[in-house]
C-alpha cells in the first residue's frame, strides 16, 4: 500500500513522516497528538526493546507495540 | 444572606460553617491566586519553588488522587496564592492529573495563569496556549530553558511571538535564577493591568 | 463572574468556516454562565468532551439542537472533530514557530549525550536499573532507613527513654489498667500506635520520598518504567507500577497509597492485590530471612514459592480481571541533575501529608487491639484458628503469631522466631509456615488503606480471596514437602 508501514516496521534509526494514527480508541489518538504525535511530522525510531523509543521534533517518547502499531509512517 | 428567616434554626453548627466560610472568603480576598500550567518536565516546579521559596503544602485535589502544591509569593508587593498543577498536555483531558488541572482551572478563578513551555519543544506546546488563550484566561507565555534552546543552535525571537499570538511572554531559564524578575515584573505589570 | 469575560473573542486564532460556524451556532445557544469562554465550550462540545458534554447538558433545556449542530458538523469531515481542530491549531502554531524561530546549526548534542543513551538500551540500561534499585531503594530505604535509622529511633530512643517513660507515667496516674493498656504499654495508643507512626514509618517514608524525588526530578523514571514494561504486561500492570511494587518491599501500606498514581483502575486493583498477597514488607522480610538463613533449602523454597505465586497470581488476575488493558507511552525528558532545594520541599512536603494520613489508621490499629484483648475477641479467634493450624501440619501456637500478623507483620514472624527458638517449629513447618505467614493477610494499617483507596467492596474481594489462597498454599507445601519426604 504505496509505502505505509506501520512504525515497528521500521529499521532502528530510520526516518519517516507519520501519515495517521490508526486506533480505535480516543483516548490513544488524543493523548499521541497531545504529545506532538501528528500527521505530517517527522519521526525516527530509535530503539526497540525493550519498549520503543521514537523522536518526534525535539521529543522523544517511550511506546509499546500497541501504540507503536497504530501510528502509520510513509518512508520518504 | 437572606438565611435567616428562621432565627432558631442557626444553631451552633451552622454558625460555625458560616465562619468557616467566612474565613475563606476572606482569603480569597487577601490574596491573588497565580496558577502554573504545562506539561510535565518544562520547569514548572523549578519556578514554582523560585516563586514561593521554602513554604508549600502538597495536598490531593478533593475528591482526587492527584497532588496539587500550593504556596505564596509576593510579587509587586501583592500576595499570591501560587499552585503548581500536575502536567497537562492540552485543555482536553484524557488523564486524571489532567482532568484535575482543568477544574482547577475552572473553579479556582485565577488572576493569572503562567502557560510554562519548553523553548526547545515550543512547537508541540504553543497550541495549548492558543486553547488556553481561546477560554479567556488570563495567561502569560513562560518560554523556559531557554539556555538549552541556545546550546542546540536555537533563537527565538520573544517580541514578536507576543505580538502574533497577542499574549505576554518572558523568556526564563529557572534553573539558572534567569529571567525569573523579568517574570516577577510582568505578572505585577499583568494584574495592574486588568485590574484597571 | 468571571474578570476575563472582558477578555475573550479577544484576537483568538479562528478555525476554518465549517468550525467558526458550528462554534458560532453553539455559542448562541449557551445561556448559563461558564468559568470558561463560551467559544471554549462550543469548541469542546464539537470535540466530544465528556465532562463538559454532561454540565452543557445539565445547564441548557437547547442540548438537543446543540446535539443536532455537532452531528451535522461531524458529517462534514471524514476525520474525528477532535482530529480536524487539533490539525488546523498546529498548522497556525506552525506557521507562528516558523516565523520566530531561527535555529543556526543543527547541533543534536543536548539529546544524544551518553549518559541518556546508556539508561534506556537494555544491555546497559538494565544493569543500570537494578544498579538504582539495589543502591536506591533496597540499600537507602531498605537497609538504612528501614534498618539503621528505625533501629536508632525505634529502639534507642523509643525503647530506652519514651516508652518507659510513659509507661510509668500512664502507671502513675491511672489507676485503670485497661485505660493504662489502651494508652502504653505493650499495644497502647502511644507506645504502639504513634510509636509505629514515628519511629518505623516515619523513617521509611521520609527515604522513599527522598529517593523517588530524586528519581522523578532527575528525569530517570520514564527510562526505568520503560525498561520493565514488557515484563509487568505479563502481569496487567505498565511500567510506571514499577515504583509501586519496588516500594511494597519497603512497606506495602505506603506502596499501596502510591498505587494511586497507576492510570486504570484496573491496574490498581491488581497491584493493591499483589501488594497484599505476595510482596513482604521489609520489617517481615527480616524477620523471615534471619529465621530461615539458617537453612538455604527452605530459604530458596520459600522465596520460590512466593515469587511464583506472584506470577501466577498475576498473572491469572490480568487474564481474569475486566476493564481496558494497559497502555504505555511515555515522554522521555533529557536527564538533569535534580536540584536539592526542589527535592527537599517536595520530600518534606509529601511527609507531611503522609503523615497526616497515616496516624489515625496507627491509632486505630491501637484501639482494635485493645478492644481484641478486653473483650476476649482473640483468645475466641486463636482458639477457631487452631484446627487450620493443625491441618497445615503446624502446632497450634502457631494461631497466635499469625493473628498478631494481621496487626503488625513482623510481631508475626517474630512471633515465629520464638517458637522456633524454643522448639516448637521443626525446619518443615517453618518453611510451611513462613510461606503462609507471607502470603495471608496485610497488616492492619494497609487494610485500611485498602479500605480507603479501592473502597469495601474491592477490598473485601481482595481478603476473600487472599486468606483462603495463602492457607491452601501453605497446605500444598506442606503436602509436598511431605510427599517428597523431606525431613528437617
Amino acid at each position: 500500500m504505496n509505502g505505509e508501514k506501520n512504525l515497528t516496521q521500521l529499521k532502528i534509526g530510520e526516518e519517516a513522516s507519520i501519515a495517521r494514527i490508526d486506533t480505535t480508541d480516543g483516548k490513544i489518538l488524543k493523548k499521541l497528538m497531545a504529545l506532538g504525535v501528528l500527521p505530517g511530522m517527522r519521526v525516527s525510531l530509535l530503539q526497540k526493546f525493550p519498549s520503543y523509543v521514537i523522536k518526534v521534533g525535539n521529543t522523544r517518547i517511550a511506546a509499546d507495540e500497541t501504540i507503536a502499531r497504530s501510528i502509520i509512517v510513509i518512508k520518504k | 444572606m437572606k438565611c435567616c428567616h428562621d432565627g432558631r434554626k442557626e444553631n451552633i453548627f451552622s454558625k460555625f460553617f458560616k465562619r468557616i466560610q467566612d474565613a475563606n472568603s476572606l482569603q480569597s480576598y487577601a490574596k491573588r491566586k497565580l496558577v502554573l500550567v504545562g506539561t510535565p518536565n518544562v520547569g514548572k516546579s523549578v519556578i514554582f519553588n523560585k516563586l514561593t521559596g521554602a513554604y508549600a503544602t502538597v495536598s490531593n485535589y478533593p475528591g482526587t488522587t492527584v497532588e496539587v502544591f500550593r504556596g505564596t509569593s509576593r510579587i509587586g508587593g501583592e500576595l499570591f496564592e501560587v499552585i503548581d498543577t500536575p502536567g497537562m498536555y492540552s485543555l482536553m483531558p484524557i488523564t486524571e492529573e489532567e482532568r484535575v488541572t482543568r477544574t482547577l482551572l475552572l473553579n479556582e478563578s485565577p488572576d493569572i495563569v503562567l502557560h510554562v513551555v519548553d523553548a526547545k519543544n515550543i512547537e508541540r506546546m504553543l497550541s495549548m496556549t492558543l486553547q488556553l488563550k481561546e477560554a479567556g484566561f488570563p495567561i502569560i507565555l513562560v518560554v523556559n530553558m531557554m539556555d538549552e534552546a541556545e546550546r542546540i543552535g536555537r533563537e527565538i525571537d520573544l517580541e514578536k511571538l507576543s505580538a502574533l499570538i497577542d499574549v505576554p511572554v518572558v523568556g526564563t531559564s529557572a534553573a539558572l535564577n534567569r529571567g525569573m524578575d523579568r517574570l516577577r515584573k510582568k505578572v505585577a505589570e499583568y494584574v495592574k493591568k486588568r485590574a484597571a | 463572574m468571571l474578570k476575563s469575560e472582558l477578555l475573550e473573542s479577544h484576537n483568538v486564532f479562528k478555525y476554518d468556516e465549517k468550525i467558526e460556524k458550528a462554534v458560532k451556532e453553539i455559542e448562541k445557544l449557551l445561556k448559563s454562565s461558564y468559568n470558561i469562554s463560551k467559544r471554549s465550550i462550543a469548541l469542546l462540545l464539537l470535540q466530544e468532551d465528556e465532562e463538559i458534554t454532561a454540565l452543557v447538558k445539565s445547564r441548557e433545556t437547547s442540548f438537543p439542537e446543540i446535539s443536532d449542530i455537532i452531528k451535522k458538523t461531524k458529517m462534514l469531515f471524514s476525520e474525528p472533530l477532535y482530529y480536524v481542530i487539533t490539525m488546523q491549531r498546529q498548522k497556525k502554531v506552525d506557521e507562528i514557530v516558523s516565523q520566530v524561530v531561527r535555529t543556526r546549526n543543527n547541533s543534536k548534542k543536548l539529546i544524544s549525550n551518553w549518559l541518556d543513551k546508556i539508561t534506556v538500551q537494555p544491555v546497559t540500561g538494565i544493569p543500570i536499573l537494578l544498579m538504582v534499585l539495589y543502591f536506591g531503594l533496597y540499600k537507602f530505604v531498605g537497609e538504612f532507613g528501614a534498618g539503621t535509622l528505625v533501629d536508632f529511633i525505634e529502639g534507642s530512643i523509643f525503647e530506652n527513654y519514651i516508652s518507659p517513660w510513659v509507661n510509668s507515667a500512664v502507671k502513675t496516674y491511672i489507676p485503670n489498667e485497661a485505660i493504662q493498656e489502651l494508652l502504653a504499654m505493650d499495644y497502647g495508643i502511644i507506645t504502639l500506635g504513634l510509636r509505629y507512626a514515628v519511629a518505623i514509618i516515619l523513617p521509611i517514608v521520609g527515604t522513599f520520598f527522598l529517593m523517588f524525588s530524586i528519581i522523578e526530578d532527575s528525569g530517570y523514571l520514564p527510562r526505568l518504567a520503560l525498561l520493565v514494561d514488557r515484563v509487568f504486561k505479563s502481569i496487567g500492570l505498565n511500567g510506571r507500577a514499577v515504583i509501586p511494587m519496588t516500594l511494597g518491599f519497603g512497606c506495602d501500606t505506603m506502596a499501596t497509597l502510591v498505587s494511586r498514581t497507576l492510570e486504570t483502575p484496573r491496574e490498581r486493583v491488581i497491584a493493591t492485590l499483589l501488594l497484599a498477597l505476595a510482596i513482604p514488607c521489609s520489617a517481615q522480610l527480616g524477620v523471615i530471612l534471619g529465621m530461615l538463613s539458617g537453612m538455604p533449602a527452605a530459604l530458596a523454597i520459600w522465596a520460590s514459592f512466593v515469587a511464583l505465586v506472584f506470577i501466577f497470581v498475576g498473572y491469572l488476575a490480568a487474564q481474569v480481571l475486566p476493564g481496558e488493558k494497559p497502555v504505555f507511552y511515555m515522554e522521555i525528558p533529557p536527564l538533569r541533575l535534580p536540584r536539592i532545594g526542589n527535592i527537599i520541599e517536595k520530600t518534606v512536603s509529601r511527609m507531611q501529608w503522609y503523615f497526616l494520613e497515616i496516624v489515625p489508621i496507627f491509632i486505630l490499629a491501637s484501639v482494635l487491639i485493645w478492644i481484641g484483648r478486653m473483650t476476649g475477641i482473640f483468645d475466641a479467634i486463636i482458639r477457631l484458628a487452631e484446627p487450620v493450624m493443625m491441618a497445615l501440619g503446624l502446632p497450634p501456637e502457631t494461631a497466635e503469631a499469625f493473628l498478631f500478623g494481621f496487626f503488625r507483620r513482623d510481631y508475626g514472624a517474630a512471633g515465629l522466631y520464638d517458637l522456633k527458638k524454643t522448639g516448637v517449629l521443626n525446619g518443615v513447618q517453618m518453611t510451611v509456615a513462613s510461606v503462609t505467614l507471607t502470603l495471608f493477610v496485610p497488616c492492619i494499617a494497609q487494610f485500611s488503606v485498602m479500605l480507603k483507596e479501592r473502597g469495601v467492596k474491592t477490598t473485601l474481594a481482595i481478603v476473600a480471596f487472599v486468606f483462603p489462597f495463602a492457607f491452601l498454599a501453605g497446605y500444598m507445601v506442606n503436602l509436598i514437602l511431605k510427599t517428597a519426604g523431606v525431613v528437617w
